[in-house]
């Protein structure tokens, strides 16, 4: 409500200095296109953009899929954006955008046109994570964040508590193992990509390290925290809880081997719990567990989880930043993230994250209300480089071809050149 | 291609008129330059404008902002920045050692199969159709099934290897076997088209030639290495120079099975060049890959024709 207080607010302030030029804005009225990557159940953006014009009959919200790939869709956004095209008017942004959009100007900085209350209905962290130099440049729309799910059935069956530590997890699970119980001990996403980086981030910052200093201007991965959580995983693998394979898993393989009740443990993204309780997809229907990441022998009880998710974010070229401004503040508003959070997508609004009743109904987001939260190193415009460097070196010390102190010295070095500037 | 129209149109007509160029003939070539004029537009603005302009963009400072590129002075930098990474050196060193290693293989096989479909009388038309069909599959879709197979814990691949051995078999965890497996699905989509373009140089060799081989008393192996292979040159320059340009810009099968890895085992300049390009939104450095890429492939191409056209005029002169 406050945007639309704000659009029509700036329509009719003409004489005050402060406020935005009505014919940058665009009226709040009108069609605009939605590109986005479908997310939550089949048909729910539709669903949502269906209340939304409900609620404001003057606009028209076009849905336009992107294709089912983060840079893909990256690749799509850019070519239109740089070559000045208003066909798309808002679009869905990934968590660690901000920074490389806000720098390429792919993305309108949003905080001259939005009331600064908006950032209220986010928890702090989340919304810094959409800030670049100054301002805003992104509003979170659903949030994402890695679980650990578990086979309740077979801790059960062999009396076993859940596992607080990595430790533990790599005892239990070759317990199961043993026991013939399962395959596989453990399975995350350990492949050359980006999501690497998302579950070296978790494993690292349990283990009490990190991959950039504080200040984003230093790699700081080569420490004794991370020799010690690599060399971990290159155990969990040497022992045979983690499947060799796994380091050719995205989220997909790794999933499909957690349904097909071939691991005991696995990590995911909340949609993991949909899928193990989906009859069609999966051989472990109500009998999995959920709860945080476990933490690192000697750190914290709970590891940290990655944050992850969505923003929406407005192509800078739009004719129509008005009517998008409305749509953002009604889709991150109460009535939009009550319908994600009934429909198994994490809300972003801080407000509906902590509804009880809602988490009653749906026990993911009641882990992950109360989840520790960490954040890859995307403060920079340079991230996509820095993740690099951490995800090959870390997937290639685990295929094999480098120990734990080399992966992590080239990885430090790949980031430092980031950092200056000077990577490829 | 329309180029080609044009070209022909003034030849046709200097055949009629053997006498020198006539006022006619020139008017018929203004003609046909006129009738592929429009074609030539589209092939200039839809090829040669992109490739110039990546060019330009690769030797430029270049900022984007909202209002798109800004090209501004001239600069080595990006090409020093490639020429200074381990990360393209890698990607070179891939490209190439992989580009020679899947053509050699995709030639050796088409070969055989195009001389076992020679001989086939009948069912030649539906062995074809079948071997045709990896090559018409969408890549992407061919290297989805591939990862299918290869997957270290369900894959059919895995399994049989484990029925085999005892122990499942990692095709894309660990490099080396990363890369074998890459080509392998390389091979297995391309050697039909070898196949099937050395089985066309094949169909049009003289039959004579061969037999009066025979007569003089070679066996078919002789035959074979002696006659038949050099007068197929030509059919096999064509083949390899194909697979060599397509080989070279490989992108999509390391972008669907490996994603470049493990580490950077199987990251080709294809799959690099648009990663600095759309993921670090590097447009400068992203040029220089791209256009560096074309310039070695062009180079590699224009070496292996001169080196191999030579050779085929020989055995045409000597014919």
């Amino acid at each position: 409500m406050s945007v639309l207080l704000a659009t029509t607010a700036c329509g009719s302030a003409g004489a005050d200095a402060a406020s935005v030029d009505p014919r940058r804005v665009g009226p709040a009225s009108g069609d605009i296109t939605w590109y986005a990557i479908n997310f939550g159940p089949e048909g729910f953006p539709e669903q949502l953009i269906a209340a939304f014009e409900k609620a404001h009959p003057e606009i028209n919200v076009d849905f336009q899929p992107a294709p089912n790939n983060t840079d893909t869709m990256r690749a799509t956004l850019t070519t239109e954006i740089t070559g000045g095209s208003d066909a798309i008017d808002v679009y869905n942004g990934d968590l660690v955008w901000p920074a490389q959009f806000g720098d390429a100007q792919l993305a309108m900085p949003l905080d001259e046109h939005l009331p600064d209350d908006f950032w209220d209905r986010y928890p702090e962290e989340r919304s810094r994570l959409t800030e670049y130099g100054d301002t805003h440049l992104a509003a979170p729309l659903y949030v994402d964040s890695g679980f650990l799910y578990y086979r309740k059935d077979l801790l059960e069956k062999h009396d076993l508590p859940v596992p607080d530590t990595w430790q533990e997890l790599a005892e239990t699970a070759k317990l199961l193992q043993d026991e013939g119980e399962v395959d596989y001990g453990y399975v995350g996403q350990w492949a050359n990509y980006e999501g690497l980086t998302v579950n070296w981030t978790e494993l690292s910052a349990a283990a009490g390290g990190r991959s950039v200093s504080e200040d984003d201007s230093e790699a700081a991965i080569d420490s004794p925290e991370n020799r010690e959580a690599l060399d971990f995983m290159r155990q969990l693998l040497d022992s045979g809880v983690v499947p060799s394979a796994s380091t050719s898993f995205q989220e997909q393989q790794s999933l499909q081997t957690f349904v097909e009740g071939e691991a005991a443990f696995h990590r995911n993204w909340s949609h993991g719990w949909g899928m193990a309780n989906d009859p069609l997809a999966s051989q472990i229907v109500d009998r999995v567990g959920v709860m945080p990441l476990p933490g690192f022998e000697g750190g914290e009880e709970v590891g940290p989880s990655a944050a992850g998710g969505w923003n929406l974010m407005v192509n800078p070229h739009s004719k129509r930043i008005g009517a998008s401004l409305v749509f953002m503040d009604w889709m991150t508003g109460p009535e939009a993230q009550r319908m994600m959070a009934q429909n198994s997508v994490l809300p972003a609004n801080e407000e509906v994250l902590h509804d009880e009743e809602l988490q009653r109904e749906n026990p993911v987001l009641e882990v992950a209300a109360d989840l520790d939260i960490v954040a890859r190193p995307a403060h920079t415009p340079r991230y996509p480089q820095i993740s690099h460097g951490i995800y090959t070196n870390i997937n290639g010390s685990l295929a094999g071809s480098g120990s734990t102190a080399s992966a992590l010295r080239a990885a430090a070095a790949d980031i430092q050149r980031a950092l200056e500037d000077r990577a490829l | 291609m329309s180029g080609a129209t044009a070209r022909t149109e003034p030849r046709r007509a200097t055949a009629q008129e053997s006498d020198g160029r006539s006022s006619l003939d020139r008017k018929f070539a203004r003609l046909g330059w006129g009738f592929a004029t429009p074609a030539l537009l589209v092939v200039l603005a839809i090829t040669l404008f992109p490739i110039a302009f990546s060019v330009a963009m690769s030797l430029s400072h270049v900022t984007v902002s909202a209002d798109g590129f800004q090209l501004s002075g001239t600069t080595g930098e990006h090409y020093e920045l490639l020429l200074r990474s381990d990360r393209w050196r890698h990607a070179l060193v891939f490209t190439v050692l992989y580009t020679i290693g899947t053509v050699v293989a995709e030639l050796v096989l088409g070969t055989l199969i195009a001389l076992v479909l020679e001989q086939l009388s009948g069912g030649r038309g539906w062995m074809m159709a079948l071997l045709l069909l990896p090559w018409a599959m969408i890549t992407v879709v061919s290297a989805q099934l591939w990862a299918y197979m290869y997957n270290g814990v369900y894959g059919v691949l895995t399994a049989l290897t484990e029925a085999l051995t005892g122990t499942p078999f990692q095709f894309l965890g660990t490099p080396t076997p990363a890369v074998l497996s890459m080509a392998a699905a390389d091979v297995w989509k391309t050697t039909p088209f070898v196949a099937i373009i050395v089985l066309a140089g094949l169909m049009m060799l003289p039959s004579d030639v061969v037999e009066a081989a025979r007569v003089d008393g070679a066996n078919a192996w002789t035959a074979f290495w002696k006659v038949r292979l050099p007068l197929l040159r030509p059919a096999l320059v064509i083949a390899v120079l194909f697979r060599i340009l397509q080989a070279f810009g490989i992108f999509d099968l390391p972008f669907v099975l490996t994603g470049g890895g493990p580490g950077d085992a199987t990251e080709s300049l294809a799959l690099l060049g648009w990663q600095v390009m759309f993921t670090n939104l590097d447009f400068g450095p992203g040029a220089a890959v791209a256009a560096s890429t074309a310039a070695l492939v062009l180079v590699g191409c224009l070496i292996f024709l001169r080196a191999f056209k030579a050779r085929v005029g020989d055995e045409e002169t000597q014919a």
